[in-house]
């Protein structure tokens, strides 16, 4: 029954790319089959918060469901999908009670200095304060996150709707997803990618895409969400999406948080099977909305957010295979700023009062940013060595045009130029990435089957992690007139981060010891840190290590020990070094349980804070997995890909069931 | 008005929980009812797809069609337990190669990791074509969680058999019954 449905429903639009293939040859059983796959994937998470001991209550005490459910089917060439993303949320935090809280902890001398005037205004302003940060956090919503149709041939893949793509390495384009920060970007449009076999060797590919830019719009971790008009780009339609809605008389005139962006692009590749070519661009131009709603925050730290349209364009090469013993990738990238944006159009109600717009100068100076990326890599029986280097000038990621009130959202970008360090790192402080040379060298050694060590270094020079703008800033100088900083010594920040770790297997892979260890020296030109410590020059410091052991018990009984332990200071951020770490204890049973005991711990602030938590994970099937969790984690940079966010700690009860039927 | 949307919501997805448990069912992890889901022709159908692998050849699934059984396995260099997943991988590899198991890699590397997919798959070993995935396209039509590990197996006449989601050691005992099974229809 589900089968007849779908085909009905997918008759139509797959009638019109059934004709383009069947001029070009394909038979029509081949095009649209007489049956339909269909595939339906369920995730349900149900949120239990409680307290969870952060001076924020904001998200405290408040119960959530959150849903995801993927339909896909699949019917000779073609695949249609849809995924609709839900949440509903329970005894959400309220602004009077938040408000009241806040007034209480006026103390007797507070209230004494005031009249009953003052004391109600304040309260009134408590309330307006979280009742506009409410009006977009924990509303119910139901919307076709993903939706998407790919007619797919040799040769041939065309795609209508939503998808993710990368040209290059990440430094023109990189939609993704990365579930660990609740990233999950598309553009929804359309994709056409076309690679004739050409035989003998030779290779050509072409894509082109455009598409409005389509991030996920319910932050899962905050529950916030992001709003727009029913328009999407200059008026084309971009329905069904949460739309801005006013919530009792906390936010009588909601504005749209974000605007899709358009995206314009494409990639041209040919060569051989030893070399391939490529030339990527893109453009990215922002709606004339982004003029009505506060997208601007008046101090930007991304320069791609001041003007109207950015372009990149890279040009790649590649050697995959060297002689049996090595390969060979570069990219070089060029970016142009393009339209400064003019004033935003205030909205006091919204507490929006600036009416700056772009620096026009501050543009100028920024524009021209370039990138190369290089990456090489050389084997040899059981050695391989890694080169990997990267030098940025002025190359800012590309921002969406998205409320820049709401941290949750500041690291959704759309292009990811390579960091070359760990993917844990969340240490490139500031606009590190932006403004940098240097590069990574990593030897692996394969000293028997069962053992692998390996070692690795980077060194970069970054004037960016201190200046979001390079240097290209307007200062004052000793004669009372101006000039521009540049890349004096005072914004270098130069950083070392070496590590080690070795890998070894026994009992047939059913036992294994994981281990690495590395420290990260970052020295500021000049002297830094609070008020009150002693001048130091110490930017950033950290000792590490983490582990992951696992050991076979007996029959399908396995325990795991598997965590981390860091040595960390900052100068600016706090007068003394402090430690943090995780470790988890596991009991499996394959294929079905597992049972984990877990303690978190963080020395930040001077004091010790412990967390704990336990969590049960049973594979009814192989399709149909429930996890549950209870207890604390606690709060954390967690980073992938070198994008970065802050989670708050957490304290309650998870259940997640996934399904695949 | 924002009650009725509560409602609202909610009646949809108990529609849709009910109409998820009206459409199909599922196989135990240790092949327990595998009669179901475990014979050939028994699954969906697998979408068709091409991806250029390391070594610069051209991967498409259709050409191993009515030839091969098929193992897609979606991993990335950060994770840990991928690492005892393709370990395994490689040795069922090794081992029924011969009899008609293809074993396609697919690394869900960012930018930020893509320098480590080759030394990676040389240093661990892997004799298998491996395709770096930097369009999402296999993930998209496989792995819509971008779960890693994450396994699919493919009978030889195109048919999704089975999925594995996660790897715990043990596993491996699973996963070569089921590739057996599959090879042996």
């Amino acid at each position: 029954m589900c089968n007849r449905r779908l085909r009905r429903l997918l008759v139509g639009p797959s009638a019109v790319l059934a004709l383009v293939s069947l001029t070009s040859g394909a038979r029509a059983d081949d095009v649209l089959s007489k049956d339909v796959d269909l595939k339906i994937t369920e995730t349900a998470v149900f949120n239990y918060h409680f307290d969870n001991r952060d001076a924020d209550h904001s998200n405290d005490k408040y119960q959530e469901w959150l849903n995801r459910l993927n339909v896909q089917a699949t019917s000779g060439r073609f695949t249609a999908a849809v995924r609709i993303d839900s949440a509903v949320y329970a005894s959400k935090p309220n602004p009077n009670r938040l408000a009241d809280e806040q007034f209480e902890k006026l103390t007797p001398e507070q209230r004494a200095q005031m009249t009953p005037d003052e004391l109600d205004r304040f309260r009134n302003l408590q309330v307006a304060k979280f009742g506009r940060d409410l009006s977009t956090r924990y509303v119910n919503a139901a919307y076709p996150s993903k939706i998407f149709v790919t007619y797919s041939q040799p040769g041939l893949d065309v795609t209508l709707g939503d998808y993710y793509v990368q040209l290059g390495r990440g430094l023109v384009l990189a939609l993704r997803k990365v579930d660990e920060i609740g990233v999950d970007n598309t553009l929804r449009g359309g994709k056409v990618e076309y690679r004739p076999d050409l035989g003998g060797g030779a290779k050509v590919a072409v894509t082109a895409l455009a598409g409005l830019f389509n991030p996920l719009r319910i932050d899962e971790v905050s529950g916030r969400q992001l709003t727009q008009t029913s328009k999407g780009f200059e008026g084309a339609a971009f329905p069904l999406m949460p739309h801005p809605r006013a919530i009792a008389v906390y936010d009588p005139l909601p504005q749209p948080t974000m605007s899709p962006d358009l995206v314009i692009g494409g990639r041209l590749e040919g060569g051989t099977k030893q070399v391939v070519f490529g030339v990527n661009g893109v453009q990215l131009t922002r709606s004339s909305d982004v003029t009505k709603a506060p997208f601007l925050s008046g101090n930007e730290a991304n320069a791609t957010k001041l003007v109207r349209k950015v372009q990149l364009v890279s040009v790649s090469g590649s050697v995959p295979n060297i002689a049996d013993h090595g390969s060979l990738y570069l990219e070089v990238a060029k970016q142009n700023l393009d339209t400064p944006l003019p004033p935003i159009t205030p909205i006091p109600e919204q507490g929006i009062t600036q009416t700056q717009g772009s620096d026009a100068d501050l543009v100028r100076r920024l524009n021209g940013g370039y990138g190369v990326y290089a990456l090489a890599t050389a084997y040899e029986g059981p050695v391989t060595l890694t080169l990997e280097g990267k030098h940025y000038e002025r190359l800012y990621p590309l921002a969406p045009s998205i409320d820049g009130r709401f941290s949750e959202f500041r690291t959704v970008q759309l292009s990811t130029p390579p960091t070359t360090e760990l993917i844990t790192n969340d240490t490139q402080l500031g606009q590190f990435n932006v403004c940098v040379t240097g590069g990574r060298a990593r030897v692996d050694v394969r000293a028997s089957d069962a053992a692998l060590v390996y070692a690795s270094t980077g060194y970069y020079v970054s004037y960016s992690e201190t200046s979001n703008t390079c240097g290209k800033e307007i200062v004052a100088d000793a004669n009372g007139g101006t000039h521009e900083r540049g890349k004096e010594p005072g914004i270098r920040n130069r950083v070392w981060d070496p590590f080690v770790g070795f890998e070894v297997n026994a009992e047939n892979g059913r036992t294994h010891a994981y281990a690495s260890t590395g420290v990260r020296f970052d020295d500021a030109g000049e002297n830094v840190g609070q008020a009150g410590t002693a001048a130091t020059t110490v930017f950033y410091r950290e000792h590490w290590v983490r582990y992951d052991a696992v050991k076979k018990i007996s029959g399908p009984f396995s325990l795991q020990a598997a965590g981390f332990h860091r040595y960390r200071f900052e100068p600016i951020r706090a007068a003394l070094p402090w430690r943090e770490g995780e470790n988890y204890l596991s009991l499996q049973w394959a294929p079905m349980f597992t049972a984990a005991f877990g303690y978190e711990y963080s020395t930040e602030g001077g004091d010790w804070k412990h967390f704990y938590n336990g969590l049960l994970q049973y594979r009814v099937t192989t399709d149909t997995v429930i996890r549950t969790f209870v207890g604390q984690t606690r709060p954390a940079l967690r980073c992938v890909s070198g994008v970065c966010r802050q989670f708050p700690a957490f304290e309650g009860a998870k259940l997640e069931v996934v399904v695949r039927l | 008005m924002r009650r009725t949307s509560a409602r609202l919501t909610a009646a949809v997805f108990t529609i849709a929980t009910l109409a998820l448990a009206a459409c199909g069912g599922a196989q135990h992890p240790d092949g327990g009812d595998s009669a179901r889901a475990g014979k050939v022709g028994g699954g969906a159908k697998a979408p068709d797809f091409s991806v250029d692998t390391l070594s610069g050849d051209t991967f498409r699934l259709s050409s191993h069609q009515g030839k091969d059984v098929v193992v897609i396995d979606f991993w990335t260099t950060f994770c840990q337990p991928c690492i005892g997943a393709l370990h395994h991988l490689e040795a069922l590899y090794q081992k029924h190669k011969g009899k008609g198991l293809v074993v396609l890699g697919v690394s869900m590397d960012p930018p930020e990791t893509a320098g480590q997919v080759v030394p990676f798959t040389r240093s661990h070993g892997l004799s298998f074509p491996v395709a770096h995935d930097l369009q999402s396209r296999v993930t998209e039509l496989y792995n819509k969680k971008s779960s890693a590990p994450y396994q699919v197996l493919i009978s030889r006449d195109g048919r999704i058999l089975k999925i594995r989601e996660s790897y715990q050691p043990g596993d491996e005992t699973g996963m070569e019954a089921d590739i057996v099974e599959a090879l042996s229809q």
